[in-house]
């Protein structure tokens, strides 16, 4: 474990001294993810102009949904987008031989090596987000509720990850995942929506199956609205399913492609 | 000249080696973004308890959600980019030594994926009509159709030359695609691609009034809905080619500059 | 010790017919083609042993090196490398195991090769000791610690497979599989890693397994040497050994007026078939000589082992 978190230490040096190169790239990004934070923002503020309540959310209870998901975007765009850029690039390359043969966990190394220095300032902004949300919010909370909030949110984006896992992976049976990635970021407005809105078979899909509105909806939920058991452990347990299906679809890959490669 | 119907038959090759992708994307991504917006807008109808809003029927807003992912694919063409990773690949080079114009294989490749994404709105849309949602179609005809993938075309057209200044950024800059995307956020809201313009601020409608955007999405998937009228085409027609006319003068200016720049450094 | 038995690999790919119409067709069937990459090969190596695998191209050089060090799953047959089965690909037998493949790299392009190395110290748990002295008897005897600063991407090719090598080497692998470590370098830089090679070889006695297509890598460092052709080994046994299973054949090199040709005749055809050479042609120069090493190989690898 420590060794783990030794390695990650080192990635961590890496990327940030690689990204002291690209200086404008740096801020063009910073701009870009402004941009993003603030067309959703506008968004509901859209539909607030003609409406109260959103799937029984007031204005300033969706702030504190939209900063999760927000911050949510932010931690996987800075630990996790560069590695799923490159991911299926290095299995449809055949480029996956080196972390074969290392005595360190593949999929570790795949997932994290790449921390993206650049994006580190969607952290702070995404904070500043919530903190807002938080701030201005009218009702009374606890400090314990916003660290539950933030714990939920870390979970969120594990789910994030694994869900995006579930859609390269296929790479290693199709050759590519353009088609799926496409996909799963096309699936991403179905977490920035609130879950109320999912009925029917659709609630199943989304809150089991492919459970994007557990990501930040249920954690928002779980905040706004009461504490609330059945809702926790339903988080609880689809995060654990998910996780032991991604691990197993990446243990079946890593067959395919031992077996394919040459 | 046939040059560029090897250039479209050759992406269209590229589009179909990958069978997957190609049923995914067709339906998976239409699909998603309709259930999603549509579940959003049957909540906040029902909560309101009407059955109208700003014009729209929540059966128009489903035709609506359903024009409008393809339509930006339509409009956005080929993946973002392109230019910038040539360059840093230094692939790019190589159209410096085609006797042709990189702009005009640019600009091919683009509207290929444009084609390819109209002939799935033409595919959506029939399968829409005839099984699902009819009632969504009262005011509209195969002939509305047509002329709000015309529409679309024109928009892609203005699209592809503002990405291309854009892109062109990147001959002197490392790596540009954070303004691409830029370029797509705000292309998707103040278009129309996030929530029908209607329901914005009037003044922000006034403000985009002479802007390329509103033509860019919201004017042909509501000519295709039926609900625009022959002057509001008219109008956007006339708007985008006027941008069109002025993004082609700045692309042919910055690429005259860039070009000696990145020769000059001889990469 | 390696031990290898009844070793077989075959891949199936896809086929597409080429054109718009054939992109069609593969989106709803497509046609399986199979390739057997080996067909039941037996191997053992002793341990300290260092071993040449000759082959052409899509021989299956490659294939055995892969799953012996553990990427490639086999079809059916099994191996052992010091007890471990590669393709389990436990974590001790990894950190007993290096992988240097000319073609590919494995350290990082944008940073300097001792931040990678660091990484790697961390990746094998190599000790703080050993890692020095490491870093320091690699460095000189690859003579490049001056480069060991500067960003990998802006070092020669030569100096990049230097640092290849010193990034595979800094955990002292009991195994290494060598895939053509000098391709693509200049005389003097293939020169420096086989003078490398053969001192690492005497000072740290690993088993390795060597695949080159330079004859010079083989002759220098391969006491032993396996031929594979079309996935199965047609000759597994000494260099020396080699030259003297053609013992029996002569090699004439010819030089017309128009062309120079070489051809190898069994000894006791020697008188008539130079003979016959003079009358067919007007031979301007004419060689009789004992067929080298390469000759050899080149005629296994074409026609298989001739019994003598």
């Amino acid at each position: 474990m420590k060794r783990y978190l030794n390695l990650y230490l080192h990635f961590l040096r890496f990327s940030f001294s690689k990204a002291m190169e690209f200086r404008l790239d740096f801020t063009f990004r910073i701009v870009m993810d402004i941009l993003y934070y603030a067309v959703n923002i506008m968004f509901f503020k859209v539909i607030f102009l003609h409406t109260p309540l959103v799937a029984g959310w007031t204005q300033e209870q969706m702030m504190i949904f939209v900063s999760c998901y927000l911050l949510v975007d932010a931690i996987g765009m800075t630990v996790f987008s560069s590695n799923m850029w490159w991911l299926p690039h290095h299995i449809n390359k055949g480029e996956l031989d080196y972390h074969l043969i290392r005595p360190v966990s593949p999929l570790f190394f795949l997932s994290l090596k790449e921390f993206s220095a650049n994006s580190f300032m969607n952290l702070i902004i995404a904070s500043g987000i919530m903190t807002y949300a938080l701030s201005t919010y009218s009702q009374t909370f606890s400090i314990w509720e916003v660290v539950l909030l933030i714990a939920l949110i870390l979970n969120g984006t594990l789910i994030y990850y694994c869900c995006q896992m579930l859609m390269i992976l296929p790479v290693f049976w199709t050759q590519s995942s353009k088609g799926f990635m496409d996909l799963f970021f096309s699936m991403g407005i179905a977490m920035e929506r609130p879950d109320k809105i999912y009925k029917g078979w659709l609630r199943v899909v989304f809150t089991i199956l492919l459970p994007f509105a557990l990501i930040a909806s249920f954690p928002a939920r779980l905040f706004i609205e009461k504490f609330h058991w059945p809702t926790f452990l339903h988080l609880m347990s689809v995060t654990i399913g998910l996780w032991m299906v991604m691990l197993f679809v990446w243990k079946k890959g890593l067959r395919v492609y031992s077996s394919a490669s040459s | 000249m046939k040059w560029w119907r090897h250039v479209v038959a050759m992406e269209l090759r590229k589009i179909l080696a990958y069978r997957s992708d190609f049923w995914i994307t067709f339906l998976g991504q239409t699909l998603i973004q309709l259930l999603v917006a549509r579940a959003l807008w049957q909540m906040i109808f029902d909560a309101q308890g009407v059955t109208e809003m700003q014009g729209f029927t929540l059966e128009m807003m489903s035709l609506y959600y359903l024009i409008v992912p393809i339509g930006t694919r339509i409009l956005t063409g080929e993946s973002v980019g392109f230019l910038a990773r040539e360059i840093y690949e230094g692939t790019f080079t190589r159209y410096l030594l085609y006797p042709l114009s990189v702009f005009q294989y640019k600009t091919t490749t683009y509207l290929t994926y444009s084609m390819f994404y109209a002939f799935q709105l033409l595919i959506i849309y029939t399968l829409f009509r005839i099984f699902i949602a009819q009632a969504a179609f009262t005011f509209t005809d195969f002939g509305n159709l047509l002329m709000g993938i015309g529409l679309f075309f024109l928009a892609a057209t203005t699209y592809v030359m503002m990405a291309l200044l854009i892109e062109m950024i990147s001959l002197w800059a490392d790596n540009v695609w954070s303004l691409i995307v830029m370029l797509r956020f705000f292309t998707s809201f103040f278009g129309g691609g996030l929530i029908p313009l209607t329901f914005l601020p009037s003044w922000t409608q006034a403000a985009l009034e002479w802007t390329p955007f509103p033509y860019l999405i919201s004017l042909p998937a509501r000519t295709i809905m039926g609900l625009s009228t022959l002057g509001e085409m008219g109008k956007g027609v006339l708007i985008l080619s006027v941008w069109i006319i002025v993004f082609v003068e700045f692309v042919k200016l910055v690429w005259k500059r860039g070009q000696h720049k990145y020769t000059s450094v001889g990469i | 010790m390696i031990q290898v038995k009844h070793l077989r690999k075959t891949f199936t790919s896809h086929v597409k017919e080429p054109g718009l119409k054939g992109s069609f067709k593969s989106l709803f069937s497509r046609e399986v083609r199979t390739k057997d990459a080996l067909k039941s090969v037996n191997l053992e190596i002793n341990p300290g042993e260092i071993i040449g695998l000759i082959g052409a191209n899509g021989a299956g050089k490659t294939t055995l090196i892969k799953i012996l060090s553990g990427i490639v799953h086999p079809s059916s047959g099994e191996a052992t490398v010091m007890g471990y089965v590669p393709w389990e690909r436990s974590n001790e037998y990894r950190r007993q195991m290096a992988l240097i493949m000319g073609q590919k790299n494995q350290v990082w392009w944008d940073l300097p090769a001792l931040d990678s190395f660091l990484l790697l110290k961390e990746i094998y748990q190599i000790p703080q000791a050993q890692y020095k002295y490491n870093i320091e008897f690699l460095a000189e005897t690859l003579m490049i610690k001056d480069q060991l600063k500067t960003q990998v991407r802006k070092l020669s090719l030569g100096e990049r497979m230097k640092v290849e090598l010193m990034a595979a080497l800094l955990h002292n692998p009991k195994v290494i599989f060598l895939d053509e470590p000098t391709i693509g370098l200049d005389i003097s830089a293939q020169k420096a890693v086989r003078v490398f090679l053969r001192q690492y070889q005497t000072e740290f006695k690993p088993i390795t397994i060597l695949t080159s297509h330079y004859m010079e890598d083989i002759k220098e460092l391969c006491p032993r040497v396996v031929i594979i052709k079309e996935g199965q080994f047609v000759y597994d046994g000494s260099l020396s050994n080699i030259q003297s299973m053609m013992g029996d054949e002569k090699v004439l090199s010819v030089t017309t007026q128009d062309k120079t040709f070489k051809v190898s005749i069994p000894r006791h055809e020697l008188s008539s078939k130079t003979h016959q050479i003079f009358e067919e042609n007007d031979v301007l120069d004419l060689n009789i000589q004992d067929p080298s090493i390469e000759d050899v190989i080149e005629s296994i690898m074409r026609n298989g082992v001739r019994p003598t």
